[in-house]
């Protein structure tokens, strides 16, 4: 295979892999790992080293878009950002004290609990919220602009210490397997927090692009971020997570609820089966 | 979440997005340099190799991953001194890598300046702990690195 057909293979899946990481707020590495290594039998590392560019590139692109149309709470964001960098160290420090397959397998129940949870919440996004001193005092709570209903929304923002908790250990666990955090976010920030499904995958891929390039570094010094693998990779994520950047607004949050939904339990089931092997 | 005027709901509508606005626009210029030094590295490399357009049906690009994989700074420079493509492609994938982190130090400076001293302090603690990881790294890969395929392909000094 010679870098063209390379290219030729990895730019259409990047750009569908930047299309839904930038719709749902993950980084894309769910789709680009098995693509590479599963159709391509590349070695992991290169895979992994061209999906942290690829979360990276979600991540740039989609969050540019989306604070200009107001779409990402900025103080969530860096709130949230904290603990997950935080997280992402200290996993790196307990790399190897806890199993891969308890690790798996509890992605995998936490992601199926949030496929069920999204689903129950269904309509019940006006639900009222819990007063949370902290969340006044940081001044958390926010509003945007939605371009499907042509309405602004103001919502109010819960829980912020159970979500910095929750980010911390997301943060800690999938920067042992090395991916997984765009979808492993969900309870805190839709469950916990209570962010409105949009403004939670808009902020979610702002945060994302600091918790990759925490792990960017490890990759490249160990030489694993490959000139040729990873560019073809980054061009079509770039190019994806333009497109669908510009679709969020527009697009109806029950669907997006159900491509969630079935996107998270397609990853709650392979990690599942990661973790039983 | 209740529609209806801000005012009403007692929440205070987020002040003029200046710095939402200032960090898009750092972003986007993070993407284009990037992009840029990806496109003429590739362009580059294209034209030293004229073997890359060849189409081939061997399934692995075992032949040529890893061929050029540069650990550090130093490397990728003195590749791009020497003309090097993947060099330079290298140095596009880094640039994308360090937006975020430009990203973080400028809303340092945007809190710090608005007086905002949580945020100030929150995003001075991830800024440290990015650059810890990053040193973390270095000294976690000092150990000796893991040798894949040989590789086929050099890019020559030219």
């Amino acid at each position: 295979m010679t870098p063209l057909d390379f290219a030729l293979f990895a730019f259409p899946v990047s750009v569908g892999a930047g299309l839904l990481g930038s719709l749902l707020g993950f980084g894309g590495g769910v789709i680009i790992v098995p693509a590479l290594t599963l159709l391509l039998e590349m070695d992991i590392r290169f895979a992994i080293g061209a999906s942290i560019i690829s979360v990276i590139a979600t991540s740039t692109a989609s969050s540019s878009a989306y604070l200009r149309k107001g779409l990402v709470n900025l103080r969530v964001g860096m709130f949230l950002e904290l603990a997950m960098v935080g997280g992402a160290l200290a996993g790196a420090l307990a790399v190897g004290w806890v199993p891969k397959s308890w690790l798996y397998l509890l992605f995998a129940g936490m992601l199926l609990f949030s496929a069920v949870a999204m689903l129950r919440r269904g309509g019940s996004e006006a639900a009222p919220v819990p007063d949370d001193s902290l969340a006044d005092a940081l001044r958390l709570h926010g509003s945007y602009f939605d371009d499907a209903t042509g309405r602004s929304v103001c919502y109010r923002v819960a829980r912020p210490r159970l979500g910095f908790a929750i980010m911390f250990f997301v943060g800690a666990a999938s920067g042992m397997l090395g991916a997984g955090a765009g979808a492993l976010r969900v309870p805190a920030t839709d469950l916990a927090m209570r962010l409105p499904m949009k403004v939670s995958a808009a902020t979610s891929t702002f945060m994302l692009g600091v918790t990759a390039t925490a792990s960017a570094g490890v990759y490249f010094a160990r030489g694993d971020i490959d000139a040729f693998i990873a560019a073809p990779v980054a061009a079509g994520v770039l190019a994806g997570s333009s497109i669908g950047s510009t679709l969020l607004g527009r697009i109806n949050t029950r669907v997006l609820r159900w491509v969630f939904v079935l996107v998270l339990c397609w990853i709650g089931v392979e990690m599942l089966r990661k973790g039983l092997r | 979440m209740i529609e209806r005027a801000p005012e009403a709901a007692g929440i205070e509508v987020q002040p003029a997005p200046q710095l939402e606005t200032l960090l898009s626009r750092l972003l986007r210029v993070g993407i284009l340099v990037s992009v840029a030094l990806m496109a003429l590295g590739t362009a580059l490399s294209y034209r030293h190799h004229p073997a890359y357009f060849e189409r081939t049906r061997t399934p692995t690009p075992e032949a040529w991953s890893a061929a050029y994989a540069p650990q550090s700074f130093g490397e990728v420079f003195e590749g791009v001194r020497e003309g090097s493509g993947r060099a330079l492609v290298v140095l596009g994938l880094l640039t994308l890598v360090a937006t975020p982190v430009a990203r973080v130090a400028v809303s340092l400076v945007a809190f710090a300046r608005r007086r905002e001293r949580a945020y100030a302090v929150l995003s001075a603690l991830v800024l440290g702990l990015l650059l810890l990881s990053f040193n973390l790294g270095r000294r976690a890969s000092n150990s000796p690195r893991v040798e894949t395929q040989p590789a086929s392909i050099e890019e020559p000094a030219k």
